[in-house]
This record gives structure tokens, C-alpha cells and sequence, in this order.
């Protein structure tokens, strides 16, 4: 009796555990810009009249069978440590699959939101860590020798949270065994990092960044004086209480604050929130501030809207969406 | 006055040899070695000799240890008569007029006509060179053992080429008149100037991709034709020779030529670490060329205060059992055996053996005390022929004495013999011996008969033992006793010996014996 | 029975010798060098190491003990072609508040053993072996199953996973 007792209570234990556990921020190979421009994998995209260049990550990761080699060997150890790693290709196919279903359903393309491949694949792969990965093959006379550049951003404030650089050995061995030798050269030290790294996430948070952009049509700028809740505010002032509430120890940094624009960096989110059915999920930037742009809609009756770019920055539009 | 002279002569050696071993003092002598590679380049001098020497310098192989640079560059002229030996200035100067780094690498990475290269020979060459360690090391390496080849990039700067130059060739004839060569020969030995970093400059500048555009092929061609990398000396070497022809006294000298540039040339001189005791294990053998009896020096390691490295000369060891290694290590080399000959302590597992060549032949000198006459000076040469795990040796003697009381009659002995010598301990060797010679009397000029020589001689067999004992090794202290019989005297040696007095007899005799 | 409570006694005292012996080391535990070689096969680091012992193999059991120490406390230096290696705990403090496990773990014969074979070709040699006041330092070259011993740490509790907390 006793012995179940412990036993449930123990199971009990458990779940508790499991609960107020964050969710497993996910990880994502990308290859360097850098290295697609100097093998060609770009793209000439056109947005609001300008034509860019992009990388073309579909080309990189089909004919490239180099970078292959690095993701599936990065992939295998991050396995081994329980973080496996979202593979590109499949999202890459997943993102055409559903751009093309869109079409068809809406038969009008977007374009509104600037948004780079990058930024794109960044929202809506929702990778949270995005490794990106450049190397070199030199030539020394008849030896080959790998350089190679890995650096682990944070999708929510692009900050780098481990960079690794290094060369392989120079022989003349079959390519792969020196691009393995590379993952292998940087792999405890990029764990080392990426351990840093949630251990801050955890006492401190995710970091992001908001701006808000005043429309024409918002009747009051961002340096007036406004009524909430029967109080006289300046409207920056009060977003900034709000932040002082409902960020991770009240941090974050007012970046720039004017009558048209207000941008906050630095701001330590939760990692993980409750529901509207009070069930934990995990949250980005644009859930953050969810709540804030309801209080807002409510407490000023104006139009509000909230653009996500990226994971960890946010729009966040006041008289008009 | 002999004695003296001898004695000034041995103490003379032995303060040369002090010398030497203080310039050495604060070098570290480490067990690193590599196999180097040669190409011999032989110095003709316009006239009739050229042919011959060129033949013997053709034919010759320098031995297994070394790898061959098959370089264009066959023989260099110089514009000195053959009677006088080249300076070493004159060398350098005949060296400087081609372009002999450019040849060897060439030869290195099989250059072809349109100017590409492999590394076939590179590779080849690492491999080969690989020890037991570097098979081991590479195993617990990603790149793996595929990596072992490029070792042999490490190796380039290991080339070397060898100028030979003949000189004060003469033609003689023997007591029997038969026609014999003698030449004097020296060797100049250049090393190419070329570290790792000018190799990957060189690979920079000079190597060919498949995909260069021919632009690019014809500035890399011409850079390699621009190439300026010395060739620096680094020793010089000189030995004699003889040969029933030109060719052969040329070849005789070639050895010795090699030999007298690895003891200068500290990179040549193979060194290895010893992994077991009882026998002696080291892991070289005949891909180093190593022969039975060849003498290394063992060291050991200590550090001193400020934490620098030292090593410690711990006496010599000599190669007994030769184990054929001439393959590609799989990590598994069969060790060579040897065996201590000198040094207090016992040489130990981790110590450092290195190439020390000597002669093998021994010099022991000292007063004989009865046996055929009463007092003689008497002088051997031991050559070692073989060593044993056990430490047993063979030798080939050769003895001479002068009786020193009956001068008058000029009483030479000379013998040749074999001792088979057995170490109770490293340090004191005990040798049964047997020999057979002959006592010469008399000095007249006058009597020309044929028969003369066995007239005025006697045979002599000579049982006995010798006991040498290690005093500062290469110097022993020895004691000798002997049985001389005294038989077959011919004619005019028994009118004489009625005056001297020599007789059949137990002697002794005891001495200093020094090896080279 | 006399010589049974000698005996006991005795080994006591040895046994409480030998771990104040190992304590005293603990504090001291860092004056040795080490060495990344190259990139290991995958799970290992290969390295040289030295170590200080009255005898040549007790040295090299130092050693040995030290490449391990150096994994887990210390961290590996880089080399030319490979990254440096960052220890398994970097917590100065793990030591000291785990001491009676790694005591333990780095007793002789202890479980260290599992995670570090030599790859020295026979005995430690040349300038690898140094006589020096005291006995002798010798360097080896030897291969840290780093990943295997990550692990270990990891599921006795002694280093974080990095997956924990989520």
C-alpha cells in the first residue's frame, strides 16, 4: 500500500516535471550566404521593384552534395544529444508545397511585408537556433585542407551564440573524411556554446525585439499624452510598464523612442506561456506581445496590428493594420 | 720512442674525441628519423677517367635507407686537372650553375612535359617512411591512415644530392706485377633549401590543377622555372680506394664515402627507441639498412633545472639479429635485436639508440712476455665479424710482434687468425683464439731467390685467450696468453734462430686495445 | 586475532593515507601539460599527455589519469587542425562538492580506466620518458572516449545534459 503510494506519488512527481518543462527550442542547418554566392546557389529575387540577390537554399542542398555530408554529420551528433535537427530540405519542400496551395486558394500573392528567404524560412520553419555554415575547399598542391566558419544564431534576436572557426587537416584524403573531421574539430565547443546559451535562456529568457509604427490615420503620436484607464499617460510610457510587467525580470531596452517610433530590444520574453486553456506552450515573439496588442485595442479602441519578422521581432502597427 | 709516439698518437685521439663530444654537449640528440633521399652526381673532369668513374657512380646504390631522386642531371664538369682535389668553394660553385632543387622536385612529383605534377612518389614515400607510432597515430585520427601518405610531404626536405669527385687516380703494379688502380675520392653533400613553408609556396606558385585555364598553366610553368631554392652543403667526406680498373677502384671508395657523410650528417644517422630488454628490441632493420655488428649509441633523457630537455649518453649497443622491414608498417614491425657492448648502466626500454658508425676494427698494442722469444712488442687487429644476442663475437685477427731483444735479426712475427669471443658481462669479453703465422729472420738484400722467404721463415701456430676488459669504452685493457709452437723452420730461419733462441713456449701479454 | 586487528588496522590507516593522499592531489591536480594530436575518430579525443610518477609505469598511469582529469575539469587545447575541447564540467566547484565520487572514480584501477586507452607504441620512449628529480615524466599518447565519459558524467548526475530543463 505504502509502496504504491510512493509510487504514484512519485509518477505524480513526474508529470509535475514534465509540465514545467520549456519546450526544445529547434535547430536548423542553413548554409552561409557567403557560401552560397561563392558556389552560385542565388536567386534574383525581385520584391518592391528591387531586384536582389538571395541564396537559393533549394539549389545548395540538391546539388551540393559537400554540405550533405556536414548537415548529416552535425545532424547525428545533435541527435546523440537529444536535439535532432530539422532538416532544411524537408522544410524547403514543405514551404513550396504550401506557398503553392495558397496560391491556389487565394489566387492573389502577398508582398505587403518585405521579407527575405531567409526571414521567411526563419518564420515559418520556426527553427529557433539557425546554424549557419560556410566552409572552404583550398587547394595546397596536391593536398586538400577545409576552412570552415559555423556560427549558432539565435532566431529570436539574431545574435551569435556560438562561433566556431577552423581548418581541417591538409591531405589528400577523400573529401568527406575531412568535412567530418571539421564537424568533429568543432562539435564539443559548439555543444559548449549552445549549453551557454539555455543556461541564460533559462534564467533569463528569450530575447527579442518590438517596434511600433505609428499609421497616418492613429489619432494621437507616440509622445502624447493619452488616457488609460482614467490616467494620463504618454503612450510610450505605458507600453514601457507594460514590458516592466510581463518581461523576465522587467529587462529589456528602449532602442529608440520618437513621436512616430518606438522599437524595444533586448527584451527577455518567457520561454514557454500559458493558454487561453491555461495549457503551457511555447512562445515567439509574436505571441508575446499578442496580449498586449488585445490591451491595446481595448483600453484605446483603435486598430492594431502585429506583423511577425521573424521569430524574434515583431511589428507592431498602431491605427491601422 | 715507438711506444711514446703511440702513446702521444692515442692520448692525441683521445683529447679529439673529448673535443667533439663537448661541442655536442648541449645539442639533444632525439630519436627522430626520417628517411632522407639522395642522388648522386658525379664531378667529371674532362679526360679519360670520366667514363670509368661516371660507370662506377651510375651502378652505385646508396643503400636501402635512402630513396632515390632520379634527377636529369647525370655529372658535372669541373675545369681542374684530375691531380688535384676540388675545394669545397669550387663545388659550390659547379652546384650553383644548376638547378638542382628544381630537378629534384621535379623527379619528387613526377613532373611531366606539360608541366603537371602528381604525388604518386609523395605518397609513396610517407608511407613507407611511416613508423609503428604513425600507423597508431593516424588509426585514432579521423582523416585515418589514408592520411599516412601525406607524410611524405614532410620528407621533400629531406633531399639530397651527393657530389662525388675522383682525383690523383694512378696506376700501379704490385710485387707480382699485376697492374692495380688507386684513387683518392671525395664527396660534397648539398641538402635542398626547402622547409614547409617554401613546399606550400611552391604548391602555391607552381602546381597545375585540371581545371586551370592555360593562362594560368603558363604562368605556373614559368614560376616553376623561376624557382631559386639552394642547395645548401652540409658535409663533406673523403676516402681511397683500389680496383684492378678505374671503375673499381671508383666503386671501392663509394661506401666509404657514404658512410663518412652519415657521420657527419646528424639527419642521416638513423635513431630509434629501444621497446624491449633481454634481448635489446628496436623496430629498425634492413629498410635502414642496418647490418649485424653496426654500433649505435644509446641515450636516455633528463631534464635539467629550468625544465630543458638533456640527453644522456648511456653507452653503445650493437646490432646482433636483423629483421627484414622492408614493407609498409601496419603498426606491427618486427624489431631488430641488439646487444650492449659498453656503458654502466644497463640500456633500458625507452631509451634512444643512434647510428654511431665505427670500423669495427680493434688496435690492441702491448709487450709480449715469453712464448717465442723472451720480450716483444707486439700489435693486433681485430676485425669484429659477427655479434650475437648473446653476446658473442666473431673475429678476424690479424697480429704482428717484434722480438725487441734480438733486434739484430730483425724476428717479425705475423699471423692471421680467428677468436670467438663470449661476454660474461658487457664489460669483459674472454676470447679463445687460434692462429696461424709465420716468424721472419734476417734483413740481407743480397739473396733474391725465390725460396728465400720460406727459407728465412718458420710456421707458427699460436692457441690462446684473450681477456679484454672496458676501461673508458672505445678503450679496453686486455691480457693475453698464447701458446707458440714453433714448427717447419726453414733453413736459413734455423741458422739464425741457433743465435736467437726462439722456441716453442706459453707467453703472455698484456695491453691497451682501442676500437674504431 | 591479534594479527587480524593489526592488519585491519594497518590497511585502515594505509586506506586513510591513501586518500589523504588523493586529496592533497586533488588541490594540486593541474600542473601537467597536455596536447590535442588531431581530430579523433568520432566520440574521442586524441591526445598527448604527460604525466609524474616514481616509476615509469606509475607516470603513466598519472598520465593517463591526467587525460581524463583534463576532459572533464580542464578542457583540451586546440592544435592547428583541431578546436579546442571545453571541459565536461566547467564549474570549477563540480570537484570539490562531487569529491567522494570523482575520489572514486580516479582511485586506482578506478573506472577513470574505461574512458582512456593508450595508443603509445609499446612503452613510453626517446624524449618521452624523462628521468627528473624524483622518478620519471613521461608522455603518451592516448584516446579519451570523451563522449562515453560525457554520458557517464551525465547520468551519474555529475554533469548537465544538454537537454535538461526542457
Amino acid at each position: 500500500m505504502k509502496k504504491s503510494l510512493a509510487i504514484a506519488a512519485l509518477l505524480l512527481a513526474c508529470q509535475f516535471i514534465g509540465w514545467s518543462q520549456a519546450k526544445k527550442p529547434t535547430i536548423m542547418v542553413v548554409p552561409a550566404d557567403a557560401f552560397c554566392e561563392r558556389y552560385g546557389y542565388v536567386q534574383q529575387v525581385n520584391t518592391t521593384g528591387q531586384t536582389v540577390s538571395s541564396p537559393d537554399y533549394s539549389r545548395a542542398m540538391k546539388e551540393n552534395a559537400d554540405i550533405r555530408t556536414l548537415v548529416s554529420a552535425m545532424a547525428d551528433f545533435m541527435a546523440k544529444n537529444d536535439f535532432p535537427i530539422q532538416s532544411l530540405e524537408q522544410e524547403l519542400k514543405r514551404l513550396q508545397t504550401e506557398d503553392a496551395e495558397m496560391a491556389m486558394m487565394t489566387g492573389r500573392s502577398g508582398g505587403e511585408i518585405e521579407e527575405s528567404p531567409l526571414e521567411r524560412l526563419r518564420r515559418n520553419a520556426r527553427a529557433d537556433i539557425i546554424l549557419d555554415l560556410d566552409y572552404e575547399i583550398h587547394r595546397v598542391g596536391p593536398q586538400k585542407q577545409v576552412s570552415f566558419n559555423l556560427q549558432a544564431i539565435d532566431a529570436y534576436s539574431s545574435k551569435i551564440i556560438s562561433g566556431n572557426t577552423g581548418v581541417s587537416s591538409a591531405a589528400n584524403v577523400p573529401l568527406t573524411s575531412l568535412l567530418e573531421e571539421c564537424v568533429l574539430s568543432f562539435k564539443d565547443n559548439f555543444l559548449s556554446g549552445l549549453q551557454h546559451y539555455f543556461d541564460d535562456l533559462f534564467a533569463n529568457g528569450r530575447e527579442i525585439s518590438v517596434t511600433f509604427l505609428r499609421y497616418d490615420n492613429c489619432p494621437f503620436y507616440f509622445d502624447d499624452d493619452i488616457e488609460i484607464d482614467g490616467e494620463d499617460y504618454e503612450f510610450g510610457e505605458w507600453v514601457e510598464e507594460w514590458f516592466q510587467d510581463n518581461t523576465v525580470e522587467g529587462r529589456f531596452t528602449t532602442g529608440a523612442s520618437s513621436a512616430n517610433r518606438l522599437r524595444f530590444t533586448q527584451v527577455r520574453i518567457p520561454l514557454y506561456a500559458q493558454n487561453r486553456k491555461g495549457r503551457d506552450v511555447a512562445i515567439d515573439a509574436d505571441d508575446f506581445v499578442k496580449p498586449l496588442v488585445r490591451e491595446l485595442k481595448k483600453k484605446l479602441n483603435i486598430t492594431v496590428g502585429a506583423s511577425p519578422r521573424g521569430l524574434g521581432d515583431v511589428w507592431i502597427t498602431v491605427g491601422d493594420k | 720512442m715507438i711506444r711514446k709516439s703511440i702513446l702521444s698518437a692515442l692520448s692525441l685521439t683521445v683529447f679529439c674525441l673529448g673535443v667533439s663530444a663537448q661541442e655536442k654537449i648541449k645539442e639533444v640528440i632525439t630519436s627522430d628519423y626520417n628517411r632522407n633521399s639522395v642522388s648522386v652526381v658525379n664531378i667529371q673532369r674532362a679526360d679519360s677517367y670520366d667514363s670509368s668513374t661516371q660507370g662506377a657512380v651510375s651502378s652505385f646504390y646508396p643503400g636501402e635507407k635512402f630513396d632515390i631522386n632520379n634527377i636529369r642531371t647525370k655529372f658535372l664538369r669541373a675545369p681542374k686537372t684530375r691531380s688535384e682535389a676540388l675545394t669545397q668553394e669550387e663545388a659550390d660553385e659547379v652546384v650553383s650553375r644548376t638547378a638542382f632543387a628544381r630537378e629534384i622536385l621535379a623527379s619528387i612529383f613526377n613532373r611531366r612535359s606539360d608541366g603537371m605534377m602528381d604525388d604518386q612518389t609523395v605518397r609513396y614515400r610517407g608511407n613507407y617512411d611511416a613508423k609503428d607510432q604513425d600507423v597508431i597515430n593516424a588509426r585514432a585520427a579521423r582523416v585515418g591512415t589514408d592520411a599516412l601518405g601525406d607524410l611524405g610531404h614532410g620528407l621533400v626536405s629531406g633531399s639530397y644530392i651527393v657530389l662525388t669527385d675522383f682525383y690523383k687516380v694512378d696506376r700501379d703494379t704490385d710485387s707480382k706485377g699485376n697492374v692495380y688502380w688507386r684513387t683518392n675520392a671525395q664527396a660534397f653533400a648539398y641538402k635542398i633549401g626547402m622547409d614547409r613553408d617554401a613546399l606550400n609556396q611552391f604548391y602555391e606558385q607552381c602546381w597545375i590543377y585540371d581545371d586551370d585555364d592555360p593562362a594560368t598553366r603558363e604562368a605556373k610553368i614559368k614560376a616553376f622555372q623561376n624557382l631559386d631554392i639552394p642547395m645548401v652543403p652540409v658535409a663533406r667526406a673523403t676516402a681511397a680506394g683500389t680496383g684492378s680498373s678505374v671503375e673499381e677502384a671508383a666503386e671501392s671508395c663509394l661506401g666509404d664515402l657514404i658512410t663518412g657523410l652519415e657521420n657527419r650528417i646528424p639527419a642521416w644517422e638513423v635513431a630509434v627507441t629501444i621497446i624491449g630488454k633481454r634481448p635489446l628490441r628496436a623496430k629498425i632493420g634492413t629498410k635502414e639498412g642496418l647490418k649485424n655488428g653496426d654500433r649505435y649509441r644509446a641515450y636516455s633523457y633528463t631534464e635539467d633545472r629550468n625544465g630543458n630537455l638533456k640527453s644522456v649518453k648511456r653507452g653503445y649497443v650493437r646490432a646482433t639479429e636483423i629483421s627484414s622491414n622492408s614493407g609498409m608498417s601496419i603498426g606491427e614491425t618486427e624489431p631488430s635485436k641488439f646487444y650492449q657492448i659498453s656503458g654502466i648502466a644497463n640500456v633500458d626500454e625507452g631509451w634512444t639508440i643512434k647510428q654511431s658508425n665505427d670500423l669495427k676494427i680493434g688496435v690492441s698494442l702491448g709487450p709480449k712476455f715469453l712464448g717465442l722469444g723472451k720480450l716483444a712488442l707486439g700489435a693486433d687487429i681485430d676485425y669484429l665479424m659477427n655479434t650475437s644476442n648473446v653476446g658473442t663475437m666473431s673475429y678476424l685477427l690479424l697480429s704482428g710482434s717484434l722480438d725487441l731483444e734480438k733486434t739484430d735479426y730483425v724476428p717479425i712475427f705475423f699471423g692471421l687468425g680467428f677468436g670467438y669471443g663470449f661476454h660474461l658481462t658487457r664489460m669483459f669479453e674472454i676470447m679463445p683464439y687460434a692462429m696461424i703465422g709465420a716468424e721472419h729472420m734476417g734483413y740481407s738484400n743480397s739473396d733474391k731467390s725465390s725460396d728465400r722467404f720460406v727459407r728465412e721463415s718458420a710456421l707458427i701456430l699460436e692457441p690462446g685467450l684473450r681477456a679484454a676488459i672496458n676501461v673508458a669504452y672505445p678503450l679496453q685493457v686486455f691480457g693475453k696468453a698464447y701458446f707458440d709452437v714453433l714448427t717447419l723452420q726453414g733453413a736459413t730461419y734455423k741458422l739464425y734462430n741457433e743465435h736467437v733462441g726462439h722456441k716453442s713456449g706459453l707467453g703472455i701479454q698484456f695491453g691497451l686495445k682501442w676500437t674504431f | 586475532m591479534i594479527a587480524l586487528t593489526l592488519l585491519m588496522t594497518f590497511s585502515a590507516v594505509s586506506a586513510n593515507a591513501q586518500s589523504k593522499d588523493r586529496r592533497k592531489s586533488f588541490k594540486s591536480w593541474d600542473n601537467y601539460e597536455i596536447t590535442t594530436e588531431k581530430v579523433g575518430v568520432d566520440g574521442t579525443k586524441f591526445v598527448k599527455v604527460w604525466g609524474f610518477g616514481k616509476t615509469v609505469d606509475a607516470a603513466t598511469m598519472a598520465a593517463k589519469e591526467n587525460a581524463v582529469h583534463a576532459c572533464i575539469f580542464r578542457g583540451l587545447p586546440g592544435s592547428a587542425t583541431a578546436m579546442s575541447t571545453p571541459p565536461i564540467c566547467p564549474n570549477p566547484d563540480t570537484l570539490v562538492s562531487h569529491e567522494d565520487y570523482f575520489t572514486t572514480f580516479f582511485a586506482p584501477g578506478g573506472p577513470y580506466l574505461a574512458y582512456v586507452s593508450m595508443t603509445t607504441d609499446g612503452v613510453p620512449s626517446g624524449t618521452d620518458r624523462r628521468k627528473v628529480k624524483g622518478g620519471y615524466k613521461v608522455g603518451i599518447y592516448v584516446q579519451v572516449m570523451y563522449d562515453n565519459l560525457k554520458r557517464k558524467l551525465e547520468a551519474d548526475g555529475i554533469a548537465r545534459k544538454l537537454s535538461s530543463g526542457f
